[in-house]
């Protein structure tokens, strides 16, 4: 039906606003409510990047200190490797804030003219570029290991280098050199629990066993021990110069301190030559075998 | 009170912060426009339109100084009016109820035809079969339709009134052009 055929006769809207006004005691909002409120807003989307970068900060420390190299020491596949090692919570924090962060510009007075992909990308890349600052000054590292009080799917570096590596019972210990016997093939390595643990290097050389200095701080793989004697038959020892194991070792606390973080480790030396066939058997030695030869 | 009449619209917002009888030129300027605009969205009952309208208004007058002079202040009180609509449906979990049957065959020629311009004449017949489309789009492009062919606002408008990029608005139109002829029969089309 057309307006113009109502049967009653319309309003006036001028009067029943302005009556609605004087009775309701309505006033324009100051301006400084419009000023607050987008002020909050594009604050809220600061800290989403904020958020955003500090994800990005700890994806990097993470994904830059795993050691990629040595996948097969624990895991069957690089693939099972990857699952552990790549930081997903860290991404998906990153990638949530970067929407979050959208969200918040898309609300602001102007930020619905910009596309979605515009928007998303600007986020992204703000977040990106923070998390590299963030990460340089070693916030990554830092977030890395406070993190893991608060965030229980969260295991830092540090807390998964323990998890693998004081393991004598899956044939992986590390931890620094205490006591090298010439007398007989043993060498005590004090473990990133602290636990002392008597190694057999009967397959270790000579002059790999000079090598290793009381003090160093070494990874060895090799084979659960069947006797009480020893914990591992050695097979492979790698020199650990990176501070991540360094940390992970309770008695270094003290000079953890000292070091710098955020660090790229500086690379092994390996020792590769197994020298019995009962080492053969060892996952990383077929990878590590030729190099040596 | 000054004469008003032939000032803009981002004016009388000045002058009406300052003295509030001024704003009766604005409710005077967009009444019509707005109730016009509250049927084609789809509320059928003159009483709701008019309460609708007094609720933008009201709206309006609270928030004149978040109005950015930048924009139009066409299209900041047609975004008010839509989402005031929008909001009264949402309240009464209705469904819009369109209402485009008095607009002239011209506006349902052009949407039946290839582009913006074409200008059709249309049996009876005809302009019922594109009406029925119309009212059977979805509510996002029936929204775009109304404020670009019904409306005649330009894209930057419909970009301000619905909150939405531009490259966004035009694709929208595309689409809804494209998903009515999908609800038209062939015959339709010149």
């Amino acid at each position: 039906m057309s307006d113009t055929m109502q049967k009653e006769p319309r309003k006036d809207i001028t009067q029943c606003v302005f009556a609605r006004i004087q009775e309701e005691g309505i006033t324009p909002k100051p301006k400084w409510h419009f000023l607050m409120r987008e002020g909050v807003v594009w604050s809220l989307g600061g800290v989403s990047v904020a958020v955003g970068a500090l994800a990005v900060a700890v994806t990097l420390f993470e994904v830059r200190n795993t050691r990629w190299e040595m996948y097969d020491v624990a895991h069957t596949s690089f693939i099972d490797f990857c699952m552990d090692a790549v930081p997903f919570i860290w991404l998906g924090t990153f990638a949530l804030f970067a929407v979050v962060a959208y969200a918040f510009v898309r609300s602001t007075k102007g930020g619905y003219r910009y596309r979605f992909e515009t928007l998303m990308a600007v986020s992204l890349v703000a977040s990106g570029v923070c998390g590299v600052v963030l990460y340089s000054t070693g916030a990554g590292a830092f977030l890395d290991e406070e993190m893991d009080a608060y965030m229980p799917l969260h295991h830092s570096l540090v807390e998964r280098e323990r998890m693998v590596w004081e393991s004598p019972g899956e044939g992986r210990i590390a931890g620094i050199v205490r006591e090298v016997s010439f007398a007989e093939p043993l060498v005590w390595i004090e473990g990133l629990g602290g636990t002392p643990h008597a190694l057999d290097v009967s397959d270790f050389s000579l002059e790999d066993r000079r090598v290793m200095r009381v003090g160093d701080m070494v990874r060895v793989i090799g084979i659960p021990s069947t006797t009480t004697a020893h914990a591992l038959h050695g097979c492979l020892m790698f020199m650990v110069s990176d501070d991540i194991l360094r940390k992970a070792h309770g008695a270094l606390q003290n000079e953890m301190h000292k070091m710098h973080v955020g660090m790229v480790t500086e690379p092994e030396r390996n020792i590769l030559v197994a020298r019995t066939t009962e080492c053969r058997s060892i996952r990383p030695y077929t990878r590590f075998l030729p190099l040596a030869q | 009170m000054v004469d008003l009449g032939t000032e803009t619209d981002a004016v009388i917002v000045a002058r009406a912060l300052v003295e509030r009888d001024s704003f009766a030129v604005l409710i005077a300027r967009y009444e019509a426009k707005l109730l016009r605009y509250i049927r084609r969205l789809g509320v059928r009952n003159e009483e709701d339109r008019e309460d609708i309208l007094q609720d933008i208004f009201i709206k309006v007058y609270r928030n004149l100084r978040a109005f950015d002079p930048r924009l139009s202040f066409s299209s900041w009180i047609y975004r008010i009016a839509h989402n005031e609509t929008m909001s009264w449906f949402r309240k009464r979990s209705a469904r819009p109820d369109h209402a485009l049957v008095d607009d002239g065959d011209t506006v349902l020629g052009m949407l039946a035809g290839d582009d913006d311009t074409v200008e059709a004449h249309m049996t009876q017949e005809v302009q019922e079969e594109v009406r029925a489309a119309l009212e059977a789009l979805p509510q996002k492009y029936r929204d775009i339709l109304v404020l670009r062919f019904f409306e005649e606002k330009s894209y930057e408008e419909i970009a301000d009134i619905l909150q939405m990029p531009l490259g966004t608005v035009a694709t929208l139109v595309h689409r809804a052009k494209a998903k009515l002829k999908t609800l038209v029969p062939e015959h339709v089309y010149i």
